[in-house]
């Protein structure tokens, strides 16, 4: 196959979902940096997004030659036949009790029966096989509750798969989907629509970060709850086992793979990396007081009010302590506002500043601390931008930060816990002179251990080793 | 009907001999009034005004059989959607544009009636009628006027004015004995035709009066592009209706085409062999119809309600026990409307032979006439599942189940009229038990899977808004 490409340039298609280029945060950064960084590989976009005509959060680098939109919120008409829908049907009713009995699920035999623009809307309902299928999982898992909210769940959520699963991927030699859910279902069709590799790359856990939510949410009755999360995991069972190479971020989020169907000899963990070179070229010039920072979108999953807080316990040690929320606060706007209101009623409205979107490198050259208060992380760059700036970090014990805080108990909280983030902080403002150590050593290894051009290099080699294939 | 049958439960849940009196004579009003009417005006017609049509009382039947049949069978089907349009604007409570609707559906069946009738009158060409332009003229007016008071009687009984309906059809039929007795006199049958269609005439405009007299017509032109669109929407509607009411008179106007005779000196044929035999029997499906809107369609209609109220609040389960409440309910109710009607036509059958000798004058033949009321033993039974396919809204069941009606009656009769020794009606009983057996057939399909079918409809709604 690799020579099939010789003299052309090798096209792999990001499949993303709720990320780039619309959404900022760590995966779209990460994504962006890919494109860029390696600008002899042409890119396609096909992005899932939730509605229609999104304001586009990054400059499109030049090398994407193609960029495909799924609206989830719109049903496209079918304008393809399905083939034999009672054996389709069948195969869908057999997947169902392989999701159920977490076997593997192979889905090559229905995507053949579903060529691109089918659309199963219509067959899941108006059909007796699959009608009955929803009825009794019904009456199995939700015997109590009334069956319309099933049924709507039900719906919802099967419409996404519906969407996907009809929906025509574009052209490319590799796809890479950059996390499981829906992206990782639309990877896997292309896969099978084209014969092309599927390399899934995920920063965090699809299906835990979903399933996090979803324990949230108050909306759901009954069944709802568990009919979400076992499609998450369905999903992201059928990704971890269709992959021809899964990568994770860290050991112990392969591990989770492994356990999900990801294969052995396929899974490999890259650590993410940043621009040494940006990071380490910040200029030192520290500010009177003490200056703490949160580097991250004001969205909850950053637990921006375990900061705040945190801050009131600190203002009240450290008098001339100010703190920073520095990243985007248009995402959730409700969470924004209610952080305002907890900064004015903790009085912290003179020392409290929210910055919005911000180069951070002008944060990096006083910042005295870098805090990360996340209840859910993978590997984050933050971390290694406040590393190579110089920047000591304190967070909360989530995804790999443990490993990358070198598992030391003075830097690291538990999740919510403002109390001990209040002591670290103190801990760092009571011990220049232990920090200046730790700071040096900090650099070193983001230096040798999370280099971008070294990323690029190992995806580079990665997207020719599975050309190959 | 539905509602009707309510209040009729009421009155005989209060007990007694002159409650079940009450309900009887009421249902009797209600879904035969005007048809009974009618044929005791034609019969008092015939029997004290006979002397204004010794010009030719064959003639004269002609133009009334014809004209009921052709209207029904040409145009039945636009009933069907007209009342569908009809029923959704009064359920929103629109009476104004209701009644804009009927006035447009008269414009339309009018014109086309209008032209039919000419073209049917032109070609009436005989030497024994003296007024024959006049006769001409009426039998034409006759048509048109048939035409128009069935639209106004679906609109006026959607309004549930039944009372009023018999009293202003008796009225009519008084008026039309009396134009008939006069005018017959000096016109003879161009007088007699005057007479009768004049009577019908004042029916449909004494309805007219009256539906004006409740209601204020909104704008006519702004229902044609509504009403048009029903007829993409309810395609598979106007197609059962269009067979149904072709179906119910195929076999006579085959037979008469085939085996009847010509009215002398026209090309209007008819069969009195069997016509008579089947406006007879037909007249036992009264008590039938009766039962079934008094019970069957009323009990019906609450079971459904309550599924569809249950289906968006309870459990799966419960949802299912409902449809099969429905299901047991609709087998009960047509058992006994069977066993109800089964006595009759069964009694019927037994004293056939003394019927057709006192009753119909020999007219028929003791086998006709048992195939017939047989016959209408299983219309009756079709057309209570075509009723419930029509509340299931499964139109396109109830067309091909109206096709098949349409063709086996059409064949059965033309086959079983060429054998050597001819049966007559054997094809309308064979149309009606196929008919009842597919119609059933569909209508336990339509139940079991109706929760499926409504969520699908929903969703399938959901999916062209875009949501």
């Amino acid at each position: 196959m690799a020579s099939k490409i010789k003299n052309r340039r090798l096209r792999v298609c990001f499949v993303l979902e709720g990320s780039y280029p619309y959404i900022t945060g760590g995966v779209s950064s990460w994504v962006q940096d890919m494109i860029l960084g390696m600008p002899d590989i042409d890119f396609v976009l096909f992005s899932i997004s939730p509605a229609g005509e999104q304001t586009l959060k990054y400059d499109i680098p030049k090398n994407v030659v193609e960029h495909k939109d799924i609206v989830l919120s719109n049903l496209p008409k079918s304008t393809n036949k399905i083939k034999g829908k009672l054996k389709t049907l069948k195969l869908i009713k057999k997947m169902h009790s392989d999701f159920r009995s977490k076997a593997h699920t192979e889905i090559g035999d229905i995507l053949e029966r579903l060529p691109e623009g089918s659309y199963l809307y219509d067959e899941a309902v108006f059909s007796d096989i699959a009608w009955d299928m929803i009825g009794k999982s019904n009456v199995q898992n939700n015997p109590m509750y009334s069956f319309s909210d099933y049924f709507w769940s039900w719906r919802s959520a099967h419409n996404m798969i519906f969407t996907v699963l009809g929906a025509e991927p574009p052209v490319a030699d590799i796809y890479h989907s950059v996390s499981t859910g829906y992206a990782g279902l639309l990877a896997v069709a292309a896969k099978h629509r084209h014969g092309k590799p599927f390399l899934l790359t995920e920063h965090g856990l699809y299906h835990k970060e979903r399933e996090m939510e979803l324990r949230k949410a108050q909306f759901l009755r009954g069944y709802q709850r568990d009919m979400w999360i076992k499609i998450y995991n369905g999903l992201s069972r059928m990704a971890y086992h269709q992959a021809d190479i899964s990568t994770s971020l860290f050991e112990y989020n392969r591990r989770i793979q492994l356990d999900f169907g990801a294969k052995e000899e396929t899974s490999v963990v890259i650590p993410n990396g940043i621009d040494v070179e940006r990071y380490s070229s910040v200029i030192r010039a520290p500010r009177e007081g003490f200056h703490i920072g949160l580097v991250g979108r004001v969205v909850p999953i950053k637990d921006i009010k375990t900061f705040i807080t945190m801050s009131r316990i600190v203002h009240d040690h450290i008098k001339d302590a100010k703190f920073y929320c520095i990243g985007p606060t248009d995402e959730d706007e409700a969470y924004y506002e209610d952080c305002k209101r907890m900064v004015k009623s903790f009085n912290l409205t003179e020392v409290f500043e929210f910055t919005g979107r911000q180069n951070v490198l002008d944060y990096y050259s006083f910042l005295d601390v870098m805090l990360l208060t996340s209840v859910r992380e993978a590997q984050p760059l933050v971390i290694l931008e406040a590393y190579a700036a110089g920047v000591p970090v304190v967070s909360t014990k989530v995804g790999n930060v443990p490993e990358m805080l070198d598992y030391d108990d003075r830097f690291l909280a538990s999740s919510k816990d403002a109390e001990k983030l209040a002591w670290n902080v103190k801990y760092i403002k009571n011990n220049p002179k232990e920090m200046e150590g730790i700071i040096r050593s900090n650099k070193e290894k983001v230096k040798t251990l999370y280099n971008k051009n070294d990323l690029y290099a190992t995806y580079q080699n990665l997207y020719h080793k599975l050309m190959e294939k | 009907m539905a509602g009707i049958g309510f209040e009729l439960q009421r009155v005989l849940k209060q007990g007694g001999m002159t409650g079940a009196f009450k309900v009887a004579l009421a249902g009797i009003i209600i879904v035969a009034g005007p048809w009974l009417i009618s044929i005791v005006g034609i019969f008092a017609l015939s029997r004290f005004a006979g002397f204004a049509l010794e010009e030719g009382g064959a003639l004269f039947t002609a133009a009334i059989v014809y004209s009921y049949a052709f209207s029904l069978f040409l145009f039945g089907g636009l009933h069907y959607i007209y009342t569908r349009y009809t029923s959704d604007l009064i359920y929103i409570k629109d009476d104004s544009r209701a009644f804009a609707t009927l006035l447009l559906a008269m414009i339309i069946i009018g014109i086309l009636s209008t032209i039919t009738a000419v073209i049917g009158v032109y070609f009436i060409k005989t030497d024994q009628v003296e007024n024959l332009f006049m006769y001409k003229i009426f039998a034409a007016v006759l048509f048109v006027s048939v035409n128009l008071i069935w639209l106004v009687m679906i609109f006026i009984t959607l309004l549930k004015k039944y009372m009023t309906i018999f009293l202003v059809y008796i009225l009519g039929m008084l008026l039309s004995f009396g134009a008939v007795y006069i005018l017959g006199k000096d016109y003879k049958l161009g007088g007699a035709m005057a007479g009768f269609s004049l009577g019908q005439v004042s029916i449909l405009v004494m309805l007219l009066i009256l539906i004006r007299f409740y209601i204020k017509p909104g704008h006519i032109t702004r229902e044609i592009k509504p009403l048009a669109s029903y007829f993409k929407k309810y395609r598979f509607l106007l197609g059962a209706g269009i067979f149904y009411s072709a179906g119910i008179w195929i076999d006579k106007i085959a037979l008469w085409f085939y085996t009847g005779s010509p009215v002398e000196g026209t090309y209007l044929v008819l069969f009195e062999q069997y016509d008579m035999t089947v406006y007879f029997a037909n007249l036992t499906l009264i008590p039938g119809l009766v039962y079934f809107m008094v019970f069957s369609e009323t009990n019906f209609y609450v079971r459904l309600r309550r599924f569809l109220m249950k289906l968006s609040t309870r459990t799966f389960t419960e949802i299912q026990e409902e449809k099969q409440s429905l299901l047991k309910t609709m087998l009960l109710s047509i058992r006994e409307q069977s066993l109800f009607q089964g006595v009759i036509t069964f009694g019927l059958i037994i004293l056939a032979e003394s019927i057709n000798l006192n009753l119909l004058g020999g007219l028929s033949s003791p086998l006709t006439l048992r195939l017939v009321l047989s016959g209408v033993f299983f219309h009756l039974l079709f057309l209570t599942l075509l009723t419930f396919l029509f509340y299931l809204e499964r139109y396109k069941e109830a067309f091909i189940t109206q096709i098949c009606f349409f063709s086996i009656n059409f064949g059965g009769t033309l086959y079983f009229a060429s054998l050597s020794t001819p049966v007559y009606g054997a094809g309308y009983m064979i149309s009606g038990i196929i008919t009842s057996i597919l119609s059933g057939l569909y209508l336990f399909r339509a139940i079991h899977t109706m929760d499926r079918r409504i969520f699908g409809l929903l969703e399938r709604d959901v999916i062209k808004k875009g949501l």
